[in-house]
């Protein structure tokens, strides 16, 4: 099952689904949707950090991705190997994905887009890392779909 | 309690699952009904039931309240002091 089927659409507005391969992109196109074509383009803003430790007796290793809670003095059995490093957290198995769009869309209709194909930032962390918006609601102008997104409602809190 | 922000997964710190959050009506803490009674809850008027700050829990309350109400939501902030974040896949395929 992929990511997004795990979400449970509940809220009122209709769902667009996202297909990420060729072949399910043309299954829905067989299926009456007319798929909306767009680049997976990874944003160098989505960032996560990780460092390696090394347990100096057993070669264990032990990775962490939040600055605290981790000793640097020197007196741990632990020492850094790798020292905190950013990189792009995510890993698409399609350069380009789709919006399916349904034929019976009305121009202006809010829909709700359950995963999202741009790279948009959902959530940052004064560590350094952002985290990518996984859904976001837009409106569907006749031709592509304007995504609703306002930057200053970026938080770092969560609710679920 | 440990928390996962890409698959969105909180754990204990001992690394119990305690759930996964979502919520499709995207609200925000601030906008939340206060409680006076208890400032570590807010009222959603969305799903018409309180939302937990999980800052103000332990991982022992945590998890008998979802015990007791799988469906019950949370509030999770980044910067929270008994909170470490964790990233068990590093490469999460789509």
């Amino acid at each position: 099952m992929s990511f997004w089927k795990r979400n449970k659409n509940e809220n009122g507005l209709r769902t667009i689904k996202t297909a990420r391969d060729e072949e399910s992109i043309n299954l829905a196109a067989i299926n009456g949707f007319m798929p909306l074509l767009k680049k997976v383009e990874l944003s160098d803003k989505i960032r996560s950090k990780y460092a390696v430790f090394q347990n100096k007796k057993t070669g264990e290793i032990e990775v962490g991705y939040d600055f605290r809670g981790y000793d640097r003095d020197g007196n741990s059995d632990y020492e850094v190997v790798i020292d905190w490093t950013f990189y792009y957290p995510h890993c698409f198995k399609s350069p380009f994905a789709a919006y399916l769009i349904p034929r019976d869309i009305m121009t202006g209709e809010k829909v709700f887009l359950e995963d999202l194909i741009e790279d948009l930032i959902g959530a940052d962390w004064n560590q350094g890392d952002t985290f990518r918006l996984e859904s976001c609601e837009a409106v569907w102008t006749g031709k592509t779909l304007e995504i609703q997104y306002d930057p200053a409602k970026d938080r770092s809190s969560l609710i679920g | 309690m440990k928390f996962n922000p890409i698959t969105k997964e909180l754990f204990t710190d001992s690394g119990q699952f305690i759930k996964r959050l979502f919520c499709p009506y995207k609200v925000y803490w601030e906008n939340l009904l206060l409680n006076k009674e208890n400032p570590a809850t807010r009222f959603c008027s969305h799903c018409n039931h309180q939302i937990i700050d999980t800052a103000m829990i332990s991982d022992t309350e945590l998890l008998e309240v979802l015990r007791k109400d799988s469906e019950t939501c949370l509030k999770v902030d980044l910067n929270q002091n008994n909170l470490k974040i964790i990233l068990n896949v590093i490469l999460e395929k789509k």
